[in-house]
């Protein structure tokens, strides 16, 4: 086991699902309560990432991060150095890619508040904001939790875009995706075998961990 | 809250489905049954479709080619691959497969890759211009401040990335210029880090380097040849392969006069006699 | 003395059949019930006072007396249009200032029974709080005040939602058949405590029911309504309850 590339892809999914959560939950208040006519316009950008094959995000965001996009130019003279193969980087790229992952059951949470509770609120005369921070949010809490454990594990499992942009540099961008399929190519078998089941029980203890979450909160809705 | 168990076993099916889109290429072109299929290694990108063409000219044999790093094809042939021909980067892989029972016959070399250093025409290096020139122990060009990231093929698995860690190596630079390194999975890809822009100077093939589009964007310069061990590259038909007689006639036309001008033409050097 | 003046039309295709909503009434301050049966359309005038359904067309206003039919726009000190569709003027449910407790009442689950009725009341700290106090003294359910909706009786529910909607001083209270899973001891008990309150703050209410003896236990007045329609109007004779 390649602690290192643990350690990093740890890192990077815990970056990426708490940043998603302060992104997400915006967004999907957005999606559910705006009534634009336009919105499923960025309703369909938002999902993009579940259709597109992630060598599209990879391909487009190293071009992105060069020096032939004004804003890949902008960042390698404010920061000295591209975008791709760092760190900050990889968190950019798992931010777009694992949007929809967090902001889908936080969309379907905020749709299950039972309306009548917020023209109850309404009716009391609070501001929309109030609505959302003290009636959805609180009410759409196993949601929030799905769409951030969601975001994480999806995380994890990144390969093509960080194989795309990410150089794989220890400790930067080597993730443990990518560490697999080294050892994979290096022929190194045995080594892999142990991180990919590694892989494989913490994937399936995670989603167990949702599931069994969602039956609970199922009962306590119900109350 | 069945709303979002539904949304749950949407986004994981469709998971899934990008999960599939992963699998590797090589398998797409397998169901066009008449071809030689040709799995060969990324530094031959331009060359082959040359040589395809002229080889179905002689014979009337067409060949798909699948593009990719020798040390992945290697892994997909160990685990039954459907490719007739292997066109790998070095000769180990090749011979690893005569080893291991999987090939019809010996390798045989076909070519010798050769190392250079390319930089976009945007960039602030000092590199003679577009000629057949050997860096002359000037190592500014790798070594200077303006050079952030440097990018090489996984040494791993790719050939012409073990030559640019030898190369480096050779230059005593190595160590000092580990931490500015970048690794593309193969060496297309290595050449897409240095063309994107994200890459200062990237160390690739002269077959991709003086051919296409990367020669339009950039400027390169050979390393010399005694700063890595040759790469000498071999090929081999596969003993699951259902058109050997084809397959063993097209290795044949790699190492034929006719083969060998257009592998010139493509900057390889001829394989060692 | 303030009065209600609704007068609305609204036409659903998207119900089996078509339904339209047409109605115009005058509510004085005090008790006015609204009856009929079920799918009458009683709940949906109650949303369009509430501002949580938009009428197709009509005018709905507090003004100072039934005679105030003058052009819209023109407002007398104390009265306001919520609702013109001549004048293109539809307030948020938020700037209408009303009470509304609804059918199931709609109290926040994850909030306690005073988080809930302090929920409304504008700012923070001794205010609320005495006002919190007061109003759960008056519906005698101070015992209350730290638990959840879940964690109560059916009557304190009912007497939490009132109060929450009745604290923030309301300037009309709809009531959507609040009553109506109670047994008739407890019905009687609450509704005194309303009407005690309501002695305090007379206000107009609306109350929908479909339910004879609770329109007599509450109601002064009452509006008949079928398909959608006013089909008649009457004055109650306080009775027993009972039938």
């Amino acid at each position: 086991m390649n602690w290192q590339a643990f350690a990093l892809t740890a890192r990077l999914a815990t970056l990426t699902s708490l940043i998603l959560l302060l992104l997400g939950v915006p967004i999907a208040l957005w999606v559910v309560f705006s009534r634009r006519r336009w919105k499923f316009l960025l309703e369909a950008v938002v999902s993009m990432p579940l259709v597109l094959p992630p060598t599209v995000l990879g391909f487009y965001l190293l071009v992105a991060f060069g020096s032939g996009t004004v804003l890949g130019r902008w960042y390698q003279r404010v920061a000295g150095s591209t975008l791709a193969f760092t760190f900050r980087g990889l968190v950019l790229a798992s931010v777009l890619y694992s949007l929809p992952f967090a902001v889908q059951p936080m969309a379907a949470a905020f749709r299950g508040v039972d309306q009548r509770l917020i023209d109850a609120a309404r009716t009391l005369g609070v501001s929309q904001a109030t609505i959302y921070r003290r009636i959805v949010v609180p009410l759409a809490w196993p949601g929030l939790i799905t769409g951030m454990v969601l975001s994480f594990a999806h995380t994890v499992g990144e390969f093509g875009v960080v194989l795309m942009v990410g150089g794989n540099i220890p400790g930067a961008t080597r993730t443990l995706s990518i560490d697999i399929y080294d050892q994979v190519q290096a022929l190194n078998y045995a080594s892999a075998n142990q991180t990919a089941l590694a892989l494989l029980v913490f994937s399936y203890l995670l989603l167990c961990l949702l599931y069994g979450l969602n039956r609970r909160t199922l009962l306590w809705g119900s109350r | 809250m069945s709303a979002l168990s539904r949304t749950l076993v949407t986004l994981l099916f469709l998971g899934a489905g990008a999960a599939a889109q992963n699998a590797p290429r090589a398998q797409q072109k397998a169901q066009e049954n008449g071809d030689l299929k040709v799995a060969a290694a990324a530094d031959l990108t331009y060359v082959i479709d040359k040589l395809g063409p002229a080889f179905e000219k002689t014979t009337g044999v067409h060949i798909t080619v699948s593009l990719g790093s020798s040390g992945n094809f290697f892994a997909q042939i160990q685990n039954g691959a459907p490719f007739d021909v292997f066109l790998s980067a070095d000769k180990s892989y090749p011979e690893k497969l005569e080893q291991a029972g999987k090939a019809e016959g010996s390798p045989a070399v076909y070519a010798r890759g050769r190392l250079v250093i390319w930089v976009p025409n945007n960039s602030s290096l000092q590199l003679p211009s577009k000629s057949n020139q050997t860096l002359d122990g000037n190592l500014d060009v790798l070594t200077g401040p303006a050079v952030h990231k440097i990018a090489i093929a996984n040494p791993e698995h790719a050939p012409y990335g073990r030559a640019a860690v030898a190369a480096l190596t050779h230059f005593g630079v190595y160590d000092q210029l580990k931490p500015k390194i970048v690794l593309g999975e193969n060496i297309s890809q290595t050449a897409q880090f240095g063309q994107s822009g994200n890459a200062d100077v990237t160390l690739i093939s002269l077959s991709l380097a003086a051919s296409g589009s990367l020669q339009r964007d950039g400027r390169w310069l050979l390393l010399p040849e005694d700063s890595y061990p040759p790469i000498e590259q071999a090929g081999v038909v596969l003993k699951s392969s259902q058109n050997k007689a084809q397959a063993k006639q097209f290795l044949e036309f790699l190492t034929s006069p006719q083969g060998q001008a257009i592998m010139h033409d493509f900057g390889f050097g001829a394989p060692a006699k | 003395m303030t009065a209600l003046e609704v007068k609305l039309r609204k036409v659903f295709s998207s119900k089996p059949g078509r339904f339209a909503l047409e109605a115009e009434f005058t509510a004085p301050a005090g008790v006015s019930v609204i009856f009929g049966p079920s799918g009458a359309g009683k709940t949906t005038i109650l949303e369009c006072i509430a501002g949580l359904t938009v009428p197709d067309s009509g005018r709905i206003a507090l003004g100072s007396g039934p005679d105030t039919s003058a052009a819209g726009g023109v407002t007398e000190a104390g009265s306001e249009t919520l609702f013109d569709s001549d004048h293109k003027i539809d307030l948020t449910p938020q700037r209408r200032r009303v009470g509304y407790v609804f059918q199931h009442l709609a109290l926040f689950p994850h909030m306690t029974a005073g988080e809930n009725i302090a929920f409304g009341i504008a700012g923070n700290g001794t205010r609320r709080e005495t006002l919190v106090r007061d109003v759960l003294e008056r519906f005698r359910v101070t015992h209350a005040a730290g638990r959840r909706p879940g964690e109560i009786s059916g009557g304190e529910r009912q007497r939490v939602a009132l109060a929450r909607a009745l604290v923030t001083r309301p300037r009309i209270l709809l009531l959507d058949e609040p009553f109506s899973a109670l047994d008739d001891a407890l019905k009687l008990e609450i509704v005194a405590d309303l009407k005690q309150w309501l002695s305090r703050f007379p206000v107009p209410v609306l109350f929908v029911t479909h339910d004879r003896s609770e329109a007599a236990a509450l109601g002064e007045r009452m509006l008949l309504m079928n398909e959608g329609k006013i089909v008649g109007q009457e004055m109650i004779q306080p009775l027993a309850i009972g039938n």
